[in-house]
């Protein structure tokens, strides 16, 4: 059933991962990058991904490319992102750079939930954002979202 | 990306990816959480395509001046609109969103009291007279909904497969509901009958899975009074003293046994209190 031809994808810290092409090809970056490659289109350098995400991102292209209509498509969908935001953050990451629509949906939608009722301040915690606004910027927001208090 | 929270920075670069899946409130904080998030909320259209209001705290916050100033960022080009529970809304101003962004093609606005049926057939008709792209219309909670309405608005959308309005006439009480069809291919009721598809005050269904219950079959009744197929009922947890399960919505109702990983209902916990 696997098809004999197979890809071997290298991440930015030097990993190579050997794939079979119909996987590889749910990466429409990598789809591309075939399609126009020249000589040596059998190895494909993917240096926005580290060699950990590469290996989730693949693990996801098998489910779905060997298995598509299986009925635990659901489940190992919901399975596959119960990780750690970081972890999360570098998949929703790399599924934009290599172009694989349903795992940047996926991972961006579940990020998208952990914001669910936060406050700007909770936010700031979860994804370790710092507050770089001058006070007067901060007032002028503060005013600008009056309206939008917990009440 | 750190884990320590005492070394915050810039945002990651996956949080910008993030922001065309968040609705309005969490797309309002998070332009305030830093100068760059910011910037790409107000210099971007991206995020603001899809609006997703869900207004559900004790008060309605978002008024008509708001919704106008937020759909201001969509540069005409805002795709789909859902409003849920925005009380404040008014005809007028899901007008002027919609004359303003005639490319919509998803309207929801369930439970927004202060639109009317009127209102909701001039905005449609304005999308109609740029070419037809409403694909979705939700309208469930809009009062005093009649057939009349529904037959215009069927008339304006043009309705096939891929298209659709929640509220319909039911085909038994001929009233305007939300109307469901049966999840099985046959059931007892689309044996004798020849279909399985009316409001719910016509036709009982499982709490859970939406099938037909009480024709000819047993009935079986949750302890929060809502009625349960054969299978649902018996895949539930139940009450020690009365074995009526929960269904899964109102599983917050359960009175936990101290000690035990069981419960009773309120009821019964009520009888012996």
């Amino acid at each position: 059933m696997t098809s004999s031809k197979t890809i071997v994808l290298r991440s930015s810290d030097g990993a190579t991962f050997e794939v079979d092409e119909a996987v590889a090809l749910h990466s429409l970056m990598i789809k591309h990058r075939i399609e126009t490659g020249g000589a040596d289109s059998t190895t494909i350098d993917v240096p926005e991904v580290t060699g950990n995400t590469l290996s989730k991102v693949i693990e996801y292209c098998k489910k779905h490319v060997e298995a598509p209509n299986s009925d635990d498509l659901k489940s190992f969908d919901t399975d596959f992102v119960k990780v750690d935001q970081a972890v999360l953050c570098h998949l929703a990451k790399a599924s934009y750079y290599m172009n694989i629509k349903g795992l940047l949906d996926l991972s961006s939608k579940t990020i998208a939930d952990m914001f669910k009722g936060k406050t700007v301040e909770q936010i700031r915690e979860t994804f370790h954002i710092k507050n770089d606004f001058t006070p007067e910027e901060e007032e002028e927001l503060r005013k600008e979202n009056s309206w939008n208090l917990f009440v | 990306m750190n884990q320590d929270s005492s070394n915050l920075g810039q945002p990651h670069e996956s949080l910008y990816l993030v922001l065309p899946y968040l609705p309005l409130f969490e797309l309002l904080a998070m332009a305030q959480t830093c100068t760059s998030l910011n910037n790409a909320l107000n210099n971007d259209v991206l995020p603001w395509l899809n609006i997703v209001v869900e207004d559900t705290r004790p008060r309605s916050r978002v008024t008509d001046e708001i919704l106008m100033r937020i759909t201001s960022k969509t540069m005409g080009r805002l795709k789909s609109l859902v409003l849920v529970n925005c009380s404040k809304v008014t005809d007028d101003c899901l007008h002027n969103v919609v004359f303003n962004n005639p490319g919509i093609n998803k309207l929801r606005v369930p439970q927004c009291t202060s639109l009317t049926p009127e209102g909701i057939i001039k905005a449609v008709t304005t999308l109609n007279q740029h070419n037809v792209t409403l694909k979705t219309l939700k309208i469930n909670g809009i009062s005093n909904i009649t057939k009349e309405h529904l037959q215009t608005l069927h008339s304006l959308l043009n309705l096939d497969d891929s298209s659709s309005i929640d509220v319909q006439i039911c085909p038994k009480c001929d009233e305007p509901r939300m109307v469901y069809d049966c999840p099985l291919e046959t059931c007892d009721r689309k044996r004798a009958t020849g279909s399985c598809r009316g409001c719910k005050f016509c036709i009982s269904r499982c709490k859970e899975c939406g099938k037909c219950v009480g024709f000819g079959d047993e009935d079986y009744e949750a302890a929060c009074e809502d009625m349960l197929c054969e299978d649902c009922w018996i895949k539930l947890p139940k009450c020690e003293f009365c074995n009526k399960p929960y269904c899964n919505k109102h599983v917050y109702k359960q009175c936990a046994i101290p000690g035990s990983s069981h419960f009773i209902c309120e009821a019964c916990c009520m009888k012996i209190l």
